[in-house]
């Protein structure tokens, strides 16, 4: 079945266009120094991807909605501590972040394993 | 494939076995409550630890010519106040207000994608350590102010890995923030239960969009700067070249302005609520609030160059303008706020005591916010002490207390635990004479032309008396912040015999156990979803039947 989607992409476009008309006005006054220009329009992008794919995960759901909810995040604490590694690689020498990759292959190996397939819940809305 | 939807419910009844049955422990969490709570508890320790590094600053500046800390700490002193404040403490607490409130208030089950929000919790953690880190380094941790300008902060002038450390931990952990933000926009906008349109959402959940649309649009921005003084660490001649650094400054406050508003929706957000609640009627011009918070977040995104009038490169007379027009959505949310409490019957509990001192407050900070946002005022205020008066009127004396107004609210739903009255007063009464004391004459100091950031002052410079002052509403503050920790930890070490709504709230979340189960709502029916208050329909509803006066 069916239904009206997209009311919350439409208040994403919304700002986002609402950001664009301030971001136009700025090239009125700011024509001779694109970089501020060039900063605003990136945005407006970025919120107008982010509407586009609101828009799509609404318009592929379907009733009802099966909610599957991993039962673990183990991996989201080896993707914090592959972050880490990284960070301080950029701090104590580059050759730390190569160590990131263990931590990132085990989350990687774990993420399909904490999702339990099966167990439907009614959520979601839009009317 | 889906099941058909005869056996939705003995699907649904096998998923909340599952998922109850598969609760993990705190680090390990799916639970949205759990990952906001950890969060949440993360930014209130910085927060406490920051108040500290304020106390040291404030005992510094107490008295003329004083010696009790050197330039070089001081200036790590102020550089890691701002930064833990903005970066690690408020910012977080106000994103895991939303990741907690959020999906009770629209009736889903968990927040979209829980392992990628842990992801978020995660990397914040480890960047807040990775930055307070730097203390422990030689040279000592970074001195450049939050702002981190160029080209003071390259590696020229300021070496060593203490600034290497702080550009990792901010950058790791608002990466860690963008994550939050943007599975919590996700689950408002898509996660919804069946009848919570979107003119149904409470105003916190419109405050949280407005919120998290700031963190997609502006947080990304920071990266950016970020990366650039990266660059500039390794090849400093960048920073040679002035546009570079006005490049830098235009990134920077990009992001850094929206992020005053991300430090400051949520809170508004649980102001209004704490309003509408304990005034015993629905918020008033719902709807004019909604749009107005969209509108302010917009205009929020177009102000940035404000910071930059005293750089001569930055377009005055938009950036005030669009400053100025930050009056009329704010006067709106104003409005409403007023509105709410004039024609209620007000039972004033801390918590709505805390949300009435914020309507002042904030004002004090959002007008000497429109002042510094006019070019000639700044030109004449700009780096002064009536800049930090202006910010932390905002910060403290707004956003926290509407924390602390929201704190003191949901509680019960968090913890099944009522915070003391008694010691919640002592909290309320201290803080607003503290944050008064400290930051009004502040304004007189900038006045004056004491500069910030600056380690000591001359007797003849004439600030002492309103530096004493500061100093000892500073401690006043710090009294009351003692009181919260004590009220906070008696509390939790008492017994859970806190009801379901020991408010009579108007939202869903009050609708469910507290604490509420790992699936918010499982075992409990929602009630109908007629409005933004659906509990307070519900009363109604019943009132009318039975011929009594809604509560």
């Amino acid at each position: 079945m069916s239904r009206p989607v997209g009311r919350g992409a439409l208040v994403v476009f919304g700002w986002g266009a609402l950001n664009a008309v301030l971001a136009l006005v700025l090239v009125v006054y700011s024509y001779a120094d694109p970089f501020p220009l060039i900063v605003y329009f990136l945005a407006v992008a970025l919120i107008g991807t982010f509407g586009v794919a609101v828009l799509l995960a609404g318009r592929h759901r379907v009733e009802p909605e099966r909610l599957r909810i991993a039962t673990r995040s183990t991996s989201a604490g080896l993707l914090g501590i592959a972050g880490a590694l990284i960070a301080l690689g950029f701090v104590y020498g580059w050759w730390l972040m190569l160590f990131a990759c263990y931590p990132l292959l085990l989350a990687a190996v774990l993420a399909r394993k904490e999702r339990i397939g099966g167990g439907g819940i009614a959520a979601g809305g839009d009317e | 494939m889906n099941p058909p939807p005869s056996t939705t419910a003995a699907a649904a009844e096998s998923g909340i076995a599952d998922a109850t049955r598969h609760q993990r422990p705190w680090l390990t969490t799916t639970d949205h409550k759990r990952i906001a709570i950890l969060t949440g508890g993360t930014a209130l320790v910085v927060f406490f630890a920051m108040g500290v590094l304020a106390l040291l600053m404030r005992y510094q500046l107490s008295r003329p010519d004083n010696h009790f800390l050197s330039n070089q700490v001081y200036d790590e002193i102020f550089t890691i106040h701002g930064s833990g404040m903005i970066y690690l403490s408020i910012t977080p607490f106000a994103l895991a207000i939303g990741l907690y409130l959020v999906p009770l208030q629209i009736g889903a089950p968990n927040v979209a994608a829980p392992r990628v929000t842990m992801a978020g919790f995660w990397l914040y953690l480890f960047g807040a350590v990775i930055m307070l880190s730097g203390f422990s380094v030689s040279t000592g941790t970074a001195q450049s102010g939050w702002t981190e300008y160029t080209p003071l902060s390259d590696s020229r002038f300021s070496p060593g890995a203490g600034q290497d450390l702080w550009i990792a931990g901010v950058f790791l952990s608002t990466t860690g923030l963008i994550l939050i933000g943007g599975t919590v926009l996700w689950t408002v906008l898509l996660k919804r239960a069946r009848g919570m349109t979107m003119l149904r959402l409470p105003v916190l959940c419109w405050s949280v969009i407005a919120t998290n649309l700031m963190v997609l649009g502006a947080f990304p921005a920071l990266l950016a700067a970020l990366g650039l003084v990266v660059f500039g660490r390794m090849v400093p001649s960048v920073f040679m070249n002035n546009i570079w650094n006005i490049g830098y400054q235009n990134l920077f406050w990009f992001y850094a302005h929206p992020v005053v508003y991300v430090m400051f929706f949520p809170f508004v957000g649980a102001v209004c609520e704490v309003l509408a609640t304990f005034s015993r009627r629905r918020f008033f011009g719902y709807t004019g609030t909604a749009l107005a918070l969209l509108v302010f977040a917009a205009l929020s995104m177009s102000v940035w160059g404000h910071h930059m009038f005293t750089t001569g490169q930055a377009a005055d007379d938009y950036y005030s303008l669009t400053s100025i027009s930050l009056l009329i959505p704010a006067g709106i949310e104003y409005f409403g706020m007023l509105g709410t409490i004039l024609g209620g019957r007000l039972v004033y509990r801390t918590p709505m005591l805390f949300a009435l001192a914020f309507i002042p407050q904030f004002l004090i900070g959002g007008l000497t916010g429109i002042m510094v946002g006019t070019p000639v005022l700044d030109y004449q205020e700009r780096g002064s002490y009536f800049v930090v008066a202006h910010f932390h009127y905002t910060l403290l004396a707004g956003s926290v207390f509407g924390l602390f107004a929201g704190m003191y609210f949901w509680f019960p739903k968090m913890t099944g635990r009522m915070l003391s009255e008694r010691l919640g007063r002592w909290h309320f009464w201290l803080m607003v004479i503290g944050t008064n004391a400290t930051f009004l004459p502040m304004f007189w100091m900038g006045m004056l032309g004491m500069p910030r950031r600056v380690a000591s002052y001359l007797p003849e410079d004439g600030i002492g008396m309103p530096n004493l002052i500061s100093s000892c509403g500073a401690a006043v503050l710090g009294i009351a912040m003692l009181i919260f920790a004590v009220n906070l930890i008696r509390t939790l070490r008492g017994p859970a015999t806190a009801p379901d709504d020991p408010w009579g709230g108007f939202t869903l979340e009050w609708a469910t156990s507290s604490p509420p189960p790992p699936l918010n709502f499982q075992g409990t029916a929602l009630p109908p979803i007629t409005s933004y208050a659906p509990l307070l329909d519900q009363r109604e509803r019943a009132a009318a039947q039975h011929g009594t006066p809604a509560r």
